[in-house]
Order: C-alpha cells, then structure tokens, then sequence
C-alpha cells in the first residue's frame, strides 16, 4: 500500500535534491537519511509517543486545526495508515540514494542533446529522465515490495500487530505462534511457505531485470558513455 | 516596442515561474525533513520531562519543568556498563573473526580455478567479467548508449 506513495516521493525527492539550484544537498539528504540508521525500536515508540490519541503531539496539533483527535493506533485503518507513516519515515531515505544514484548514472548530455532539440524542462523528465530511470525505479519497487513480507521490528514496534491483528505481517504471526502459543511445527510450516513465496518473488526479480547487481554496485560511471 | 515589452512579459513570467518552482522545491524538502527529524526533537525533549509530565496537556516542546533526573537515572544503573561493554565485546570479536575467515575465503575466489559445478564461484566470476566488460546486458547501461550515440 505504501509501496507506490513510497517510491513517488523518494523520486521527488531526488529530483528536487539533484538539481543544482538546491542548496544545502548535504544537508537535506542526512536529514532525510538519518531515520534509515535509527534503531527501529527506538523509533516504533517515539511514533507510539506522537500517535498517542489524547496525549499526542499529532492530535495535539490537529486540535490546533480544530479537527477532532485522529485514534491512530486503536482502529484498524488508523493502526495502517500509522504504519504506513512509520515504514515511510524509515524508508524513505533509503530509496531516495537509490534515485539519487540512478540520477546521477544519467549523463548530463543526454538532457543537453533534449533541450538543444527543445525540449522543456517537463519534457525531459518525462522523456528521458524517467525512462533511463526505469530500471532503478523498478529496483527499488521490487525491493520495497518483497521487504514488505518480511517486516517485523517496525510493527512489533509501533502496534505489535493489532488491533485486531490489522497490522499483521507474516513474521509476526509466525512469531506468535512460535513464542506465544508454543506452536513450532505450525509456525516451522509458516517459515518454510513464506520461504517460498520470497524465493519466487525474487525468481521474478532475477527473471525481469536479471543483473540488477551491476547497475546498483555503481562500478559504471556516467563517464564510460559520456566519452 | 510592443514586441520588446512581450519579450519582457514573457521573461519576468518565466522568472516568476523559476522563483515558484524553486520555493514549491524547497517547501517539499523542508516539509520532509520536519517530518524526518520531528520522532528525533521529540524524544529529546521527552527526555528531559518527568514521567509525569511525558503525558502532560497540551504536549509541551520545551518542558515546562526540565530535569537532568533520566540522564542521571542512566549513569546511576550499574547495567549500563554490561550493555556498552557487550556491544563492544560483540563488535571486536565479530570484526576480528569476519576479517580471518573472510580474508581465507576470498583467497579462495580469487585463486580457485573456475568450475562449471560451483554455483557460488560461478555467480561470483560471472558477475565480475560483466562488470569489467561493461555488461551490454544491462538495460540501463544500453539505454544511454542508443540515446548518447
């Protein structure tokens, strides 16, 4: 659900970073990063803090607005959407470098040879800068989207998969079968079917853009073109 | 004249639209990092509030009552030097057994002929010849080229 929204935004936000009337690059890319290294626990109950629905900052500031408390972490859309919020705030610095690394493999002629053409600054991003993304973009999509299965802290974290289990993810429930009803046979069984599901997510990974490896690891500079 | 004064027009237009781009730019940004550091401030002024006043109303940014009395909690707990202490245990011996084995085995994939039977070795010897020939298999990689020929 977040998936998309996540990957709209980091790609705003390496657009906006890359352009070089942005000031303050470095700046704005460590804020933005800086949630990736937090310790996830940490940071599930910071957001607890926050979301709190009387006594939380959020609700606070919504009051503020005169709107009625949000109930964040009670209801089963609030506890998503705070999730969602949660994995957005961790993860969207991540896949912004992402973005910010596959713009910066574009060649800076590529869009001079546009704009001689004519082309306007919309065009570009449409016509070439999207499509010679594209491949990093479907990385990152791919890459939110198998990570997704295996979340754990984060909910653990924030919501501990409730309430009424509108937050669980596969691990959690493994893990509560596990450790809390003693159901390991059944909670092994669970281990091994998500194995599978993963193993043929990633198959289809491999299949599409098989040798993503290379064009992440960054050994290809702009320049080997660019000659 | 009449064409000069569009001219004009047209230029302080696209210079308003620069200026709107740019603040629209730096609005997004700023919005986001507020968003990003928001859980960091919160956590550092909770700190300073008593349990009390953790879930005061409203939610005070500056702590009406500052107090050192957590800090002084957390130098005061005898445990705290087992945990730093077994974080530094963990990341010594971890570095320096990672640093022994893993320096045998990349002896290892550097040196071990190629076999067709060894997946592993395979992988790894595949993806290096790519990479050092350029990899034409990369879309990415061919995408610039048909656009930068």
């Amino acid at each position: 659900m977040y998936v998309p929204l996540m990957i709209l935004l980091a790609l705003l936000l390496a657009v906006i970073l890359n352009s070089p009337r942005i000031r303050g690059f470095r700046f704005f890319r460590t804020l933005i990063f800086l949630p990736f290294i937090t310790n996830m626990i940490a940071a599930g109950f910071a957001f607890q803090i926050l979301l709190n629905r009387q006594y939380g900052l959020i609700n606070a500031f919504l009051g503020q607005l005169g709107l009625d408390p949000v109930p964040w972490l009670e209801t089963p859309t609030g506890a998503r959407i705070s999730l969602c919020l949660l994995i957005l705030w961790a993860w969207l610095g991540y896949n912004m470098v992402l973005m910010l690394a596959g713009l910066q493999t574009i060649s800076g002629e590529v869009k001079d040879a546009a704009r001689v053409d004519g082309a306007n600054g919309v065009q570009v991003f449409f016509y070439i800068t999207i499509p010679l993304m594209r491949p990093v973009i479907l990385f990152s999509a791919v890459l939110s989207t198998i990570g997704s299965f295996g979340l754990f802290t984060e909910v653990q974290a924030l919501t501990g998969g409730g309430p009424q289990n509108a937050t669980i993810t596969p691990i959690i429930k493994m893990y509560g079968n596990a450790f809390g009803l003693f159901q390991l046979g059944y909670a092994s069984a669970m281990g091994y079917f998500y194995f599978l599901v993963i193993l043929v997510l990633t198959l289809l990974q491999f299949r599409y853009f098989g040798r993503s490896d290379n064009e992440r690891s960054g050994r290809r500079r702009p320049r080997e073109h660019g000659a | 004249m009449s064409v000069a004064a569009g001219e004009d027009l047209v230029n302080m237009a696209r210079k308003l639209m620069d200026g709107f781009t740019l603040t629209a730019m730096y609005a997004v940004l700023i919005a986001v990092s507020i968003f990003m550091i928001l859980p960091f401030i919160w956590m550092l002024n909770t700190s300073f509030k008593l349990p009390e006043d953790v879930f005061g109303l409203p939610p005070e940014f500056i702590p009406a009552n500052p107090t050192l009395i957590n800090y002084q909690y957390l130098f005061q707990d005898n445990s705290i030097v087992r945990i730093v202490g077994n974080t530094f245990f963990v990341a010594a011996v971890g570095t320096a057994l990672r640093l022994f084995f893993c320096s045998l085995a990349g002896y290892a994939f550097a040196k071990a002929p190629v076999s067709e039977s060894d997946g592993t070795i395979q992988l790894y010897h595949r993806y290096d010849a790519d990479s050092r020939r350029g990899n034409p298999h990369s879309r990415l990689h061919s995408d610039a080229r048909v656009l930068s020929d």
